[in-house]
Formats: structure tokens, C-alpha cells, sequence
């Protein structure tokens, strides 16, 4: 599995102390100072950490699919990407590749309205998600603000793939909030297209669910506060990689340790027998 | 520096007034090196030219005699002018009375002047260059105290070359070959001065020491034990033939199919904890002659068949040889194999390489009678090639009989299925 | 043996040996590679581990990296050396970076037919070695001879990391000799293909025999040619002891002259072996022009005997 889904990582079990070490350059990050933000994945974890060219990662996890069929195991691998991988050469030859082979793999568009300034409109003629029927892929339009659908359409797909039906290609439709990066004030987003969506804000619809069952959503929020502080006081106290080891790992010197299994301790869910994703 | 391709000699090339940047149209020239009937090599400096905003040297295009001056100095042209005519289908040493002069300077070569004429890095102005040396032959000059003033070139145009130097040096040392012998190595003050006859004393090289000090290591730290098997080396006889290998590497590969099955042996033991290693990582102890011993690694060498294994034991002596090898190559050991037989000796007690728990020394190969029994079941005697194989073992990892065994399992290899 | 046969046996060994390894291309199953050099591994391994795969060489190499990084050692075929330009994102920034940033090993193998001396004109030609020698992680070889050729490539699906084998079309049906039999690794280092004292000609792949032709007997004069056989790692060592024996150098390389393998040699030299020259360095290679379809005027392109024998005699008279 490969993501740029922060979430994702953190569900896999990355403790969020190496999380923000990472953000901060520091040794004790996921990569060690050599890469920094979301572009990281623990191998321990069975994640492969993405390269900005995000659609790079969808013929990749194709691979990982055709080594786990090619070994007869019930497993299947998942990336993420935007709808501006969308408009590259991977995604074609990826989506082709999968359904041509009907790999155990899924696909999940982050429809997010922007490719950083670049709308909608001014990407594609057609929806992506429509593409997928053309390739002999199973496409399916999700409500990406409402987590309880994404994770039962993404539950569809893998008991798809694990049967081998082949890939699916899950859209999830939701907003980008904030900009492309820090410096990236989104003046081209309208005010009132930003309005909509912050009415339709994923953790204020989810808690409203949760309560509604009587979870203490506020004493949750409290206690994973409490330890994301202490995590990024933790992390601040981490030292920075040393200067003389960045030559050091170009190659890998001794043998080759594969990704090691995916297992999601905090998604709440449970993988039946010797299910892996 | 030459470039890919080679020019097809034309009859005559022409210098032109060179593009020196966008903005510059025309070019004045200052200073002439060469006149009408001088020999020019290729890219040797023709003339200067300056502009209103840079002065440049013009290389010479091609080699030949410079045919004819089109553009006096101190003449301003556009660029892409021609400056001069150089005839390419000329040959040196004829007509120009320089000329004569630097054809045979070079050899006597006191007149700088007459044999910088040929050389194209030639720095300095008009009226000849100072002569250039090679960093080569300026480092055997230095070294050696050489005059280079003094040396005959017999390089292009005069050119002193590495091997002018080397020349010298030689006639020198022939001359007065007792100055020339290396220095003699530091010896104790109380020691008698080296002289012919007389016993030398010097300190250990660092090879030696660090030989000396494992070794002694070695012996204080392990049990030693001495375990030693005949073998009958026909059937490696054969294969290495076929091979055109020394028998080493057949060795190597029946040592490797034993250690798989007595990975007891492909271990380590360091103080109280003993490693099993998955991977055989086989030393192969090469002799650097007077210098000393030292002991490459081949490693996983498990997955390497008896042709690859000869191959690496080939590299890794050269490359210990030439003083190639990286502390990767001599590192993570798992078992040794020493094999002095080479020499005529038929039995010696290797010492362990620690931490190690065994290794094995391979003996001479020596035709002996010994009894074989035929087809039939009756004994006979038969002339056999017969090697001993010593494994020294450290009692403190294994026992005797897992010792006996491992070399029953590689003599089986060798003489059955080799 | 020849060349082309003794890849096709490395293949062979591998493929029997080891059930993690598997051969993808485009045409290589069924038609058996447009080389004949996967021919009849289909029918031994089955389709399964020998596959046809779609026109895409951005997801061959892809697909490949994904495999690697779970445990398989894929071994990929381009039809053309060319064709790698498709997959060059994935190869530089997706598994040349994979292991300095995750420490997650990428054993993968790319065979890439490389070379030029038949025609092939601009898309079936080239030698881009130089382009992956830029880019870190990645490993780069060249075999000249039929044992190299197989001792390289089994090395190299053995080497945890990405490796592009660059096998030269020109040598496939042209080199033949004894090949030992069975599973050997060839080291990535440099081998000395002829001996000698007066000057050295650094090359790899096919120009390793033109060097040899060309110098063979050049007026008496001992000549040392060097096969590279690996780029990266580049043989540092073994071209500074020859180097420093010799004092003159001649670099031969088939590729574009700018930032080719041979400029890196040249550049070592300066660096390292400056005290040692009696000589400048000369490089003959080809011009920074696409390969040509017509005959003389890929000729006129491509190094020739003529030309390095020229080039070295003028060296050694300097």
C-alpha cells in the first residue's frame, strides 16, 4: 500500500512522533531526514512511501498486486492519488495493466476540485471515475467527506479484488481546505465553494454520527490531543540527522528485506484469517 | 585533446577571425606567432586578437606550414574574416631554417625557444615558447633529481615523453648502481648498520604485526583441535582439468555442500555466544609472498557454483595482489580455507581465524599407492592422487566427532561427486 | 556459446534456480523477444513467469519495482535501449531513490539492448548508459564477452538493488566462446582485456573489441585495453593503477561524447592521476548526433577501428 493519505499511516500504526520528526527533518523521522512531509512509508508497516509524482505509485502497486497473485496470496495492494495524476501517462497505463490482468488492486481518486490552482474544467473532459468501465475496471463514486461510506467502498473492492475480479478505481469526492502547500493562500477557490464544503466537514459529520450513538466524541478528541502533544514534544526534542551519514544507504549493501505485511491495528477492523492488504 | 572525428586533411585550411560572443562584430589582431612558412600544430596558438571587450588566443585549426598571413596586426576585420592560409599537404623540416633548428634541438634541447615550437600548450609570446613537460615526467624529474634541461625528447617536435625520463634514470643506475638501491628500513639504534654478510635486524612490517597478533590471539582464545582426513583427489584431478582451475575452488564448493549440512561449523564464537550463520561467507587465504597473508571473503558463497567460486578466488587474489581489496572484501568471514600445498607440504595444524570455529587446510596433491577395491569387491593396489585435508576446530564449539564428520562429508563429495 | 545464448542461459539458470525471479517484456513469451533471447522460456517456465506484457514501458518498470519491493526479482526485457526513455521516471525517481529514503531494497534487473553498427537509425541504436550513470541508485553494466554477458546478469539479479543491463545487439550473433555451465556471478568491476605498458584504451561493451582490433598490432607499441563492464560502480581502482602504469589514455565510447561514461573516466583521471599523464586524454566517441539509418553516414558517426588506431598512434608519439 502506498499513500500520501496521512491518515492512512497513522491507522497503520505510525506512531505520530515520527510523524511530525519527519515534518522536521529529524533522524528520528520515518526517513530519516532524507525525505520530508507526507512523502514517506515504514516498510515494517508494508507501506511504500509515494514520490511527488503521484500516478508513479499506481504501476507500482500494480506490481505489488501481480507478485501477490503470482503467489497465490490473498492479498492486495491500495494507492492514492489526486485528480491531477489523473491526467498523466501512469494512470492510463496503470488502469490498462490492472484490468488487462485483473489484479488485486485498488485505486483511490482523491477528487479534491483542484490539481493546486487547476479546476476541474480545465482537466479532463471526462470524469475519470467513467474511464474506468472503458478499461474493463470496476469505477465507483464514493462521498468522500463521509468515512463510513469510503471504508465500506473500499471493503467492496478489496472482497472484489481478493475474489479475482481485478481493480477497482473508488472516486472520493471531497474539497481541498487549504492550499496546495503553506505558501498557497487559494485566492482561485471561490468563497462560496469553500462555504459548501465547510458545511460538509468529515469530522464535524462523523462526531455528529458518533454522538448520535452516545460515543463522549469531546473526551476522544481530548485524550488524542493530549497525545499529540506530547508526541510533538516528544519529537522537537529529536536531533537532527547527522551531516556526515547523507552519502550513507544510496544502495542497498546487504540483502534485500521485502515490504513486510500490512496490518491496520486502529482501523477497527478486522481481517479475516490470513487476509493481508 | 582530440574529439570524435577525426578531419579529412584538405589541402589547406583556413584561420579565421573567431565569433567571441553575440554582441561582438569585428576583431583586431594584435599579435602574430607564427609567419608565413612556419610549421603550426594543430591548436597551437596562431595569433591574439582582441576586441572592445575581450582578448583571445586563435588555435590553429589544422596542422601544416602556414601558407600566407591575409591580415596584418593591429588590422581590425569582422569576425569570420580569414586571417591566414595554412597548407595542410606540407611536411615538416623542409625549406624554413627554423625549422632545421627544431628538428634537431629537440634532442639537445638547451634552446627552449626552438623546441617550444612544437608544442602545442605552449604558453608564453611571440619568439618561440618556454619548453612543457607532462606532470609525469616533472613528478620522475622531482623525484629523481633530473635535469629535465638536459634531456633528449624524442616526443613530437621534441617533446620530452615519461619514457625520455625513464631513460635516463636507466643509464644513471647502470652507471652507479649502489646509490640507487632502496632505502634500508629503520633499524633499532642498537643494531648493526645493514651490510652485506652481516644479519639485519628491523622491526615487523604492519602486515607481519597484525598477522602476529591475531595469530597469538587465535591460540590463546580457542581450544584447537587438529582433525585430519586422506582424500583421493582422482575425480578432482578430472574436473579441474576441465575446469583449467586450480583444485581450490572444487574444494571450496565440497566444503560449502558440508557446511550446509554441518552448519555447526559455519559459526562464530564470540566470549559465550555462538552464532549459526545462514549465509557461508568462505575466507580464502591468499599469500602475499614475503609480504604476509590475508584472507578475502567470498561472500553468500553458497550461491555460487564451482565455476563462479573460481572466478571470485581468481579476483579476489588478484585484486589482493595489486592492494586492491576494501575492508568489505576481507570482512564476515564464516569459515577458512588455507591451502599452502601449493609448496609440496603434505600436513600442517592451521590456526583458526577468529572468530571462526574451524578452518580447513587443503594440503599437496601426492601421487601414493594405496588399496582400492576392484569391481569384484577384491582389494588391489592402485597409484592415486592423495591430498590430506587438516581442519583445525575449536573444542569449545563442537566435539571431535562432528569434526570427523564434517570431513567425511566433503572427502564424499570430492571423491564421488566432484 | 554465443553472446546472445549466454544471457538467454543466465535467464535459464535463474529462472530455474530461484522461484522469485520472472522475465517481463513486450513479445517475450510467445514470440520469444524480438532478439530471440527469452526463446523457448515460456515453454519451460510457463506464461505465468515469462509475460507478454502491453506496449508501456513506463508499467513494465513500474510493475517491476512494485514486485521487487515485495519480495520477487523481476527481470525485465526493453525491446530497444531506446524505449527506456518511457520508463525513465519510474526507474530515477520512483527505484533509484526508493532505498536512500526508505531503506526498502529494489532487486530488479532491466535488460536493455543497446548499441548501434546496423542500421537501426535513431530509435534503435543508442547507448544511454550515461543517463542512469546521472541519476543515484541505480547500477549500470556492460558486458563484451558471452561469460560476462551471463556472469553479469546473474550477478545482477542476485544485487539487491535496481541494475540496467545494457546488452549490446551488436555482439548478440558476433561474439561466441566457451561459457562454464551452471550459475556464476561476474564481479562489477573492470577486467583487463589485453596487458600492456604504453598507453591504455578504456572502453565496454562492443567498443572493447574494436579497441582490441585497432591495437592488436599497432606499430610495436604495448597496449593495455581495459573492459569497464560495470559503469556504476565505475572501477576507480582499476583505471588509476592502469592509468598510472601507462601514462596515456584513450577513452572509447559508442555513446554521445557530452557526459558520457567515458567523460567520467576522463574526469577521474584529472582528478586522480594527474602526476601519472604523460599525455593529454583522448576521447574518441561519437558526435552528439542521433545514430543515422544510412550506412556511411552511421559510419561517419560511430567510432570506428580506424579512427582509434589513429588516435592512439598519435598519442603514443607525443
Amino acid at each position: 500500500m502506498l499513500h500520501r493519505d496521512l491518515a492512512a499511516h497513522l491507522v497503520r500504526g505510525v506512531e505520530p512522533e515520527r510523524i511530525f520528526a519527519q515534518y522536521m527533518g529529524r533522524a528520528s523521522g520515518i526517513t530519516g531526514g532524507r525525505d520530508g512531509n507526507v512523502h514517506f512509508g515504514d516498510r515494517r508497516l508494508g507501506c511504500v512511501g509515494m514520490v511527488s509524482m503521484l500516478p508513479d505509485m499506481m504501476p507500482v502497486a500494480a506490481g505489488m498486486a501481480m507478485a501477490f497473485k503470482l503467489r497465490g496470496e490473498r492479498r492486495c495492494a491500495l494507492t492514492w492519488l489526486g485528480d491531477g495524476a489523473t491526467s498523466r501517462g501512469d494512470f492510463h497505463e496503470a488502469m490498462n495493466w490492472a484490468a488487462l490482468q485483473r489484479l488485486p488492486v485498488i485505486f483511490v481518486l482523491e477528487n479534491n476540485q483542484y490539481a493546486y490552482s487547476t479546476p476541474l474544467r480545465l482537466q479532463f473532459a471526462v470524469d475519470p471515475v467513467e474511464r474506468a468501465a472503458a478499461y474493463g475496471a470496476v469505477g465507483q463514486t464514493v462521498d468522500g467527506n463521509d468515512v463510513e461510506a469510503v471504508f465500506a467502498a473500499t471493503l467492496r473492492a478489496r472482497e472484489r479484488a481478493l475474489d479475482g475480479a481485478g481493480p477497482t478505481l473508488i472516486e472520493a469526492v471531497t474539497m481541498r481546505m487549504h492550499g496546495h502547500a503553506a505558501h498557497d493562500d487559494m485566492r482561485y477557490v471561490p468563497a462560496e465553494q469553500l462555504e459548501h464544503w465547510r458545511a460538509r466537514d468529515p469530522i464535524m459529520l462523523q462526531q455528529a454520527r458518533l454522538q448520535a450513538q452516545g460515543v463522549d466524541v469531546e473526551a476522544t478528541r481530548n485524550a488524542v490531543a493530549e497525545q499529540l502533544d506530547a508526541a510533538l514534544a516528544r519529537a522537537l526534542q529529536q536531533p537532527l540527522p547527522d551531516p556526515a551519514s547523507a552519502t550513507e544507504g544510496v544502495f542497498c549493501e546487504g540483502e534485500a528485506e521485502p515490504l513486510g505485511d500490512g496490518q491496520a491495528p486502529y482501523s477497527g477492523y478486522a481481517a479475516r484469517g490470513t487476509d493481508r492488504v | 585533446m582530440s574529439s570524435s572525428n577525426t578531419e579529412r586533411a584538405l589541402p589547406e585550411v583556413l584561420v579565421s577571425m573567431p565569433q567571441m560572443g553575440v554582441s561582438v562584430a569585428e576583431g583586431t589582431v594584435a599579435v602574430w606567432h607564427k609567419r608565413a612558412g612556419d610549421w603550426v600544430q594543430k591548436d597551437e596558438i596562431i595569433c591574439e586578437i582582441s576586441t572592445d571587450k575581450i582578448d583571445t588566443d586563435v588555435p590553429s585549426p589544422a596542422t601544416g606550414r602556414v601558407a600566407e598571413l591575409l591580415v596584418a596586426e593591429d588590422e581590425t576585420v569582422p569576425v569570420g574574416t580569414p586571417l591566414a592560409r595554412i597548407a595542410t599537404d606540407a611536411a615538416p623540416g623542409e625549406a624554413h631554417p627554423d625549422e632545421q633548428d627544431a628538428a634537431t634541438a629537440g634532442a639537445a634541447a638547451a634552446d627552449a625557444g626552438a623546441a617550444g615550437q612544437a608544442t602545442p600548450d605552449a604558453g608564453a609570446g611571440q619568439g618561440g615558447a618556454r619548453r612543457v613537460y607532462s606532470p609525469v615526467v616533472q613528478r620522475i624529474a622531482a623525484e629523481h633529481g633530473i635535469d629535465l634541461t638536459t634531456v633528449a625528447g624524442t616526443g613530437r617536435g621534441g617533446r620530452v615523453r615519461k619514457q625520455d625520463v625513464l631513460a635516463v634514470l636507466a643509464t644513471r643506475d647502470a652507471a652507479e648502481p649502489h646509490d640507487r638501491e632502496p632505502p634500508a628500513p629503520p633499524v633499532r639504534a642498537d643494531a648493526e648498520p645493514a651490510a652485506p654478510g652481516r644479519d639485519r635486524t628491523e622491526p615487523l612490517s604492519r602486515m607481519r604485526r597484525a598477522i602476529a597478533e591475531h595469530m597469538t590471539r587465535s591460540l590463546r582464545t580457542a581450544a584447537h583441535c587438529t582433525t585430519i582426513v586422506e582424500a583421493d583427489f582422482s575425480r578432482v584431478e578430472q574436473e579441474r582439468k576441465r575446469l583449467r582451475s586450480s583444485p581450490l575452488p572444487i574444494v571450496a564448493r565440497a566444503v560449502i555442500d558440508a557446511l550446509e549440512r554441518h552448519p555447526a561449523l559455519n559459526a562464530t564464537l564470540e566470549g559465550e555466544l555462538l552464532t549459526r550463520h545462514r549465509n557461508i561467507n568462505l575466507g580464502i587465504a591468499v599469500s602475499l609472498g614475503e609480504r604476509g597473508l590475508i584472507v578475502p571473503v567470498i561472500h553468500r558463497a553458497q550461491e555460487l557454483s564451482v565455476e563462479g567460486l573460481a572466478q571470485r578466488i581468481r579476483d579476489l587474489a588478484r585484486q589482493a595482489r595489486e592492494d586492491g581489496l576494501t575492508p568489505d572484501d576481507v570482512r564476515g568471514g564464516t569459515f577458512t580455507i588455507t591451502s599452502p600445498g601449493s609448496y609440496g607440504a603434505i600436513i600442517s595444524t592451521p590456526i583458526i581465524n577468529q572468530p571462526q570455529v574451524a578452518i580447513l587446510d587443503l594440503e599437496a596433491i601426492v601421487k601414493r599407492p594405496v588399496v582400492v577395491a576392484d569391481s569384484d569387491g577384491n582389494d588391489a593396489i592402485a597409484v592415486r592422487p592423495i591430498a590430506h585435508l587438516c581442519l583445525s576446530w575449536d573444542h569449545r564449539a563442537l566435539d571431535g566427532a562432528l569434526a570427523a564428520q564434517f570431513l567425511e562429508t566433503v572427502r564424499g563429495r570430492l571423491e564421488r561427486e566432484a | 556459446m554465443t553472446y546472445l545464448q549466454a544471457i538467454s542461459d543466465g535467464l535459464r539458470e535463474e529462472l530455474r534456480a530461484d522461484e522469485r525471479v520472472f522475465l517481463m517484456g513486450e513479445d517475450i513469451a510467445v514470440l520469444g523477444g524480438a532478439f530471440k533471447v527469452t526463446d523457448g522460456l515460456a515453454a519451460e517456465f510457463g506464461r505465468e513467469r515469462v509475460i507478454d506484457t502491453p506496449l508501456a514501458e513506463s508499467a513494465i518498470v513500474g510493475t517491476a519495482i512494485g514486485a521487487a519491493v515485495v519480495g520477487m526479482r523481476p527481470v525485465c526485457e526493453m525491446q530497444f535501449a531506446d524505449f527506456i526513455s518511457c520508463g525513465f521516471d519510474q526507474l530515477v525517481n520512483v527505484a533509484g531513490k526508493m532505498h536512500y529514503r526508505q531503506r526498502l531494497a529494489v532487486p530488479l534487473t532491466i535488460r536493455l539492448p543497446s548499441g548501434g553498427g546496423f542500421s537501426g537509425g535513431p530509435f534503435h541504436s543508442q547507448n544511454p548508459e550515461a543517463w542512469f550513470m546521472h541519476a543515484p541508485g541505480l547500477k549500470v553494466v556492460a558486458p563484451a564477452t558471452a561469460s560476462d554477458a551471463k556472469g553479469l546478469l546473474i550477478a545482477a539479479i542476485h544485487d539487491p538493488n535496481p541494475v540496467l543491463f545494457f546488452e549490446h545487439k551488436h555482439l548478440y550473433r558476433r561474439i561466441k566462446e566457451d561459457v562454464a555451465p551452471g550459475r556464476f556471478e561476474t564481479p562489477f568491476a573492470a577486467r583487463v582485456a589485453r596487458e600492456g605498458r604504453d598507453l591504455t584504451v578504456v572502453a565496454y561493451g562492443a567498443m572493447v573489441w574494436s579497441a582490441l582490433e585497432a591495437t592488436a598490432d599497432l606499430d610495436g607499441a604495448s597496449i593495455e585495453v581495459l573492459d569497464l563492464r560495470s559503469l556504476v560502480p565505475l572501477d576507480e581502482r582499476a583505471i588509476l593503477h592502469s592509468v598510472r602504469k601507462c601514462s596515456k589514455l584513450v577513452i572509447v565510447d559508442e555513446a554521445n561524447a557530452t557526459c558520457a561514461a567515458g567523460a567520467q573516466v576522463a574526469a577521474l583521471v584529472a582528478e586522480h592521476a594527474f602526476e601519472h599523464l604523460d599525455g593529454p586524454v583522448v576521447r574518441v566517441a561519437t558526435p552528439d548526433v542521433p545514430i543515422a539509418f544510412s550506412p556511411p553516414l552511421e559510419r561517419a558517426l560511430l567510432p570506428q577501428v580506424e579512427q582509434i588506431k589513429e588516435a592512439c598512434r598519435e598519442l603514443l608519439e607525443y
